[in-house]
């Protein structure tokens, strides 16, 4: 019914190591697959491209065992074969490794990577040093590079996902699904990953990339198949195809893929950081006297890589987190000593990195995420209790305006879509009507419709005279929204600069520390 | 348009209703199960399990003293089940209740032994009295708690016991009449005592009753307990830190100050539990008089899904057990202990029903990760 593109069938050869055939998946009113046909090439790397809740993953959590299809056949080397379990999909040779890694973080790399196959010894007692010495071989073999004795909470993202890698090499994997494996990288690891990719293909792995952004599926794949609500609508040849032709069909429409920005003078100042020093989870130093200031009708984007003290200034500037010296004024007052409810009252938002965790109550239904933050406020609450009428018609208006997609306001939070999940603390918090936002990685996981929503949503407030910090280890969402930017690298800020002329290759190299005490 | 507003209306009433449904649902089955599991422990040891079941219901139920045994049995267990579960929503587990419901209905009865003003005065400030010191004593483990992270479930003990033993030595030290050998206080005064029912309402009752004007205290306390917590702000942020205390913060939610009050307010709900027994039924504090009301308060909480309502059909339920119990034993000749078999299976059934709501939560995360790829978790780990 829809556009089918299919040009890169080639001929049956014995080339193709997995072959989908009318994959079905429904879960309770949803169709997540709809006879889905995909196959894949020895040594080549497919993308599957789509957005969020297209049904990507649930095609290869049927591939991976995770879930059993309602329709379709699997065939692997020509065989056609059922996969009821992971178990069974790793003696196939195919390997996952998911968004979220799936490592116990108590354990070394080496324990976690050969959990499940473990060497032994005479004794029959766990044989480490071989464990360590064929972890060693692997890594050098595939150039993944880890530390095998240290323990995964102390290890980087990076080799937290090189980890995973090798475990699904360990156990046998000749097939590798890897999805959204960017999502968590900074962009220098993401080029190390790539390499990785490439190196494994060479090697003879054949790999499915699950993305939803554009940049990186034509970068890294030889093909793409673009899914759309449950169905392909096509598989192209990477090199024979355009961002602007996948963008299209991946959402039905054409994306406007740059940012519409208006140019107009921010006001006064309305937020002033003065050396402030916040510390992390553990005690250390993680924001080291940083300083700035944002203006009113200003973005100031917040650059730099994952743990560089982000959540330390996003949580330091709302208050969850005390300073332990410095100042924060708001407009001309010292808020230093106000809790988070002294800060939202004057007129402080947040829209926090970890929306799951800090941002919403997921057993709450719609109405109470709305309420949260407000509870203390009226007409919210009055002198007897709470005004549900009046919260249930917020929450009906905050869904409408931000169009959060749910049958309606009394289902929890849980059962929302990431995306979904974060209009509704973006309605929450802009409703509220602050006048500093603090928007870190706003559209981390959202698909392009969603993120195109958010940066709108943020302009709007800009265009009203909002102040707003914006943390995000995207560099082109920074470089395209900030009218400032500050690059955070080590807990401290070591450069700064105009939005306009920002040049790209100077910020990759101060986040990267390449800028650090000049 | 009143005709849209008015679907809205019955559309959330028939969510809520399906909710309620729904919620009932396994509670009753766990009971039931663990019924036929109880007679079949009967039967195997050479009882009529029905014989058994009827002399039970008979004697928990049957006639005006019975049930209104059943019923005054009840009033305790549903203080002390409020008190567990209105902790519990704000995630913590008070299992000194049983002290803390002894430390408030020593210092109300003592009160009541020494002043005899109007009643009018003196029984609000004997409630009073013992709902506050039953806070007090779980003050300490709140402010423990959140001050230094020290789990509640290890000091609220702690604190029982302390409760425990210094009531029974002031009881038999300060308060008991030297010249009985009664381990209990002297009578409290007669305006502190709380009326029987026959006297309230005696067109209801047939012959004079022990029934006392606790059980309405304790209904009352149920549905002020749900209206704080589903309808004010400080319910709501108690529940917020109890679901997700990293998203209150952010909300403005100060965890510290909700555990404290949350500890308190569990803590004056036990208390009160003692001291109405006190002012309503023996008229003096026994040593040790409490028979585990504050332990069986926490089955009494599981058993209704800490939902304040839901207390009170499940404290009825284990106040029958008790006393249809003892019918039973003394009618039938079945050991009362097959009651603690009943409440040990419901226990189990109703825990084991977490259980499987858990897995039946993550079977639901990942229909829905299917749905939402990029933002949700992906469930699974064990599978990996």
């Amino acid at each position: 019914m829809e556009e089918h593109i299919q040009t890169s069938r080639g001929p049956e050869s014995a080339d193709t190591v997995v072959r989908l055939t009318g994959i079905s998946k429904f879960f309770p009113g949803v169709v997540a697959n709809d006879r889905i046909d995909l196959d894949l090439r020895r040594g080549e790397i497919h993308a599957l491209l789509g957005e969020n809740g297209a049904g990507k993953t649930t095609v290869m959590n049927v591939l991976y065992g995770l879930y059993e299809p309602d329709a379709g056949a699997i065939e692997i080397e020509g065989r056609q074969v059922r996969i009821p379990s992971p178990r069974t999909a790793l003696g196939l040779g195919i390997g996952m490794v998911h968004q979220h890694f799936m490592l116990i973080q108590k354990f070394t790399i080496a324990e976690n990577v050969v959990l499940g196959h473990e060497p032994h010894t005479r004794a029959r007692t766990l044989d480490l040093r071989e464990a360590r010495r064929r972890l060693r071989e692997l890594s050098d073999t595939f150039g993944l590079e880890v530390d095998p004795d240290r323990k995964v909470m102390e290890a980087s993202v990076g080799m937290q996902q090189r980890a995973e890698i090798l475990k699904a090499l360990y156990a046998g994997a000749k097939i590798l699904i890897l999805d959204e494996p960017t999502a968590v990288l900074a962009p220098q690891e993401v080029d190390d990953l790539f390499g990785t990719v490439r190196s494994l293909t060479k090697q003879g792995l054949s790999i499915f990339f699950i993305s939803h952004k554009l940049e990186e599926v034509t970068e890294i794949s030889d093909r793409v198949t673009v899914i759309r609500r449950g169905r392909v609508v096509g598989t192209l040849d990477t090199p024979s195809t355009t961002k602007r032709e996948l963008a299209q069909l991946m959402v039905g429409r054409d994306v406007v893929l740059q940012v519409e920005k208006e140019e107009h003078a921010a006001g006064k100042e309305v937020l002033r950081v003065e050396d402030l020093v916040v510390r992390d989870q553990r005690g250390l130093t993680a924001l080291k006297g940083v300083s700035f200031a944002v203006r009113e009708g200003e973005i100031l984007g917040v650059a730099g890589v994952d743990g560089n003290g982000q959540i330390e200034l996003e949580e330091g500037i709302i208050g969850l987190r005390k300073s332990a010296s410095g100042r924060i004024l708001f407009g001309e007052e010292d808020i230093t000593s106000h809790g988070v409810r002294g800060r939202i009252d004057r007129g402080l938002g947040l829209v926090p990195q970890d929306r799951q965790k800090r941002g919403l109550v997921l057993d709450f239904d719609l109405a109470e995420n709305i309420l949260l933050g407000n509870q203390w406020k009226r007409p919210y609450a009055r002198l007897l209790g709470l005004d549900y009428d009046y919260i249930r018609a917020q929450a009906r208006s905050a869904v409408e305006e931000f169009d959060v997609r749910t049958p309606g306001i009394e289902v929890s939070a849980r059962t929302l879509s990431g995306g979904n999940q974060q209009k509704l603390i973006l309605a929450r918090e802009i409703r509220r009507g602050p006048r500093v936002l603090v928007a870190a990685q706003p559209t981390r996981g959202l698909d392009v419709g969603s993120i195109e929503f958010v940066h709108s949503r943020l302009l709007e407030l800009r265009a009203k005279g909002v102040g707003i910090i914006l943390i995000s280890y995207e560099l082109e969402e920074i470089l395209s929204l900030a009218d400032r930017i500050i690059v955070l690298y080590e807990g401290e800020v070591v450069y700064q600069v105009a939005g306009a002329g920002a040049a790209r290759e100077t910020i990759g190299l101060a986040m990267t520390g390449g800028l650090a005490g000049e | 348009m009143p005709g849209a507003a008015g679907g809205a209306r019955r559309r959330r009433i028939f969510v809520a209703a399906k909710r309620v449904g729904l919620s009932l649902m396994q509670p009753v089955a766990s009971v039931i199960i663990a019924t036929v599991i109880g007679g079949v422990v009967m039967a195997a040891f050479g009882f009529d399990p029905f014989s058994g079941y009827a002399g039970l219901f008979r004697y928990a139920f049957l006639s005006e003293f019975n049930f209104t045994v059943t019923v005054l049995n009840s009033i305790p267990l549903i203080f002390t089940g409020l008190a567990v579960a209105f902790a519990f929503r704000c995630g913590l587990f008070n299992i000194g209740a049983e002290g803390q419901l002894m430390v408030g209905s020593l210092f109300a009865g003592w009160l009541g032994t020494l002043i005899s003003l109007p009643m009018v005065i003196t029984v609000p400030l004997l409630l009073i009295v013992g709902a506050v010191t039953g806070a007090l004593w779980a003050l300490l483990p709140g402010i423990l708690k959140a001050t230094t992270g020290a789990h509640e479930v290890i000091t609220t003990m702690m604190m029982s016991w302390i409760g425990l033993y210094l009531t029974s030595y002031l009881v038999k030290n300060v308060l008991m009449d030297p010249r009985t050998t009664l381990p209990a206080s002297n009578l409290i005064s007669e305006q502190a005592r709380l009326l029987t029912l026959n006297r309230v309402l005696p067109f209801l009752f047939r012959s004079p009753t022990r029934l006392h004007l606790g059980v309405v205290l304790a209904v009352l306390a149920a549905v002020f307990i749900w209206y704080l917590l589903t309808r004010t702000s400080l319910g709501f942020e108690v529940r917020a830190v109890g679901s997700n205390p990293f998203a209150a913060e952010a909300g403005g939610v100060s965890v510290r100050r909700n555990v404290i009050v949350a500890l308190l307010i569990s803590g004056a709900l036990a208390g009160l539990g003692g001291t109405v027994e006190v002012m309503g039924l023996h008229y003096r504090v026994y040593d040790h008089f409490s028979a585990g009301y504050g332990f069986t308060g926490i089955t009494v909480a599981l058993l209704a899904k800490n939902h304040p309502l839901g207390v009170i059909p499940a404290a009825l339920l284990f106040g029958a057990l008790t006393n249809g119990g003892a019918g039973m034993q003394l009618k039938a000749g079945i050991p009362i202990d097959i009651v603690d078999v009943l409440s040990g299976v419901i226990i189990f059934l109703v825990a084991a029903e977490e259980l499987f709501n858990a897995l039946k939560r993550r079977q639901e995360k990942r229909s829905l990760l299917s749905r939402s790829m990029g933002g949700a978790e992906i469930d699974g780990r064990s599978e990996a």
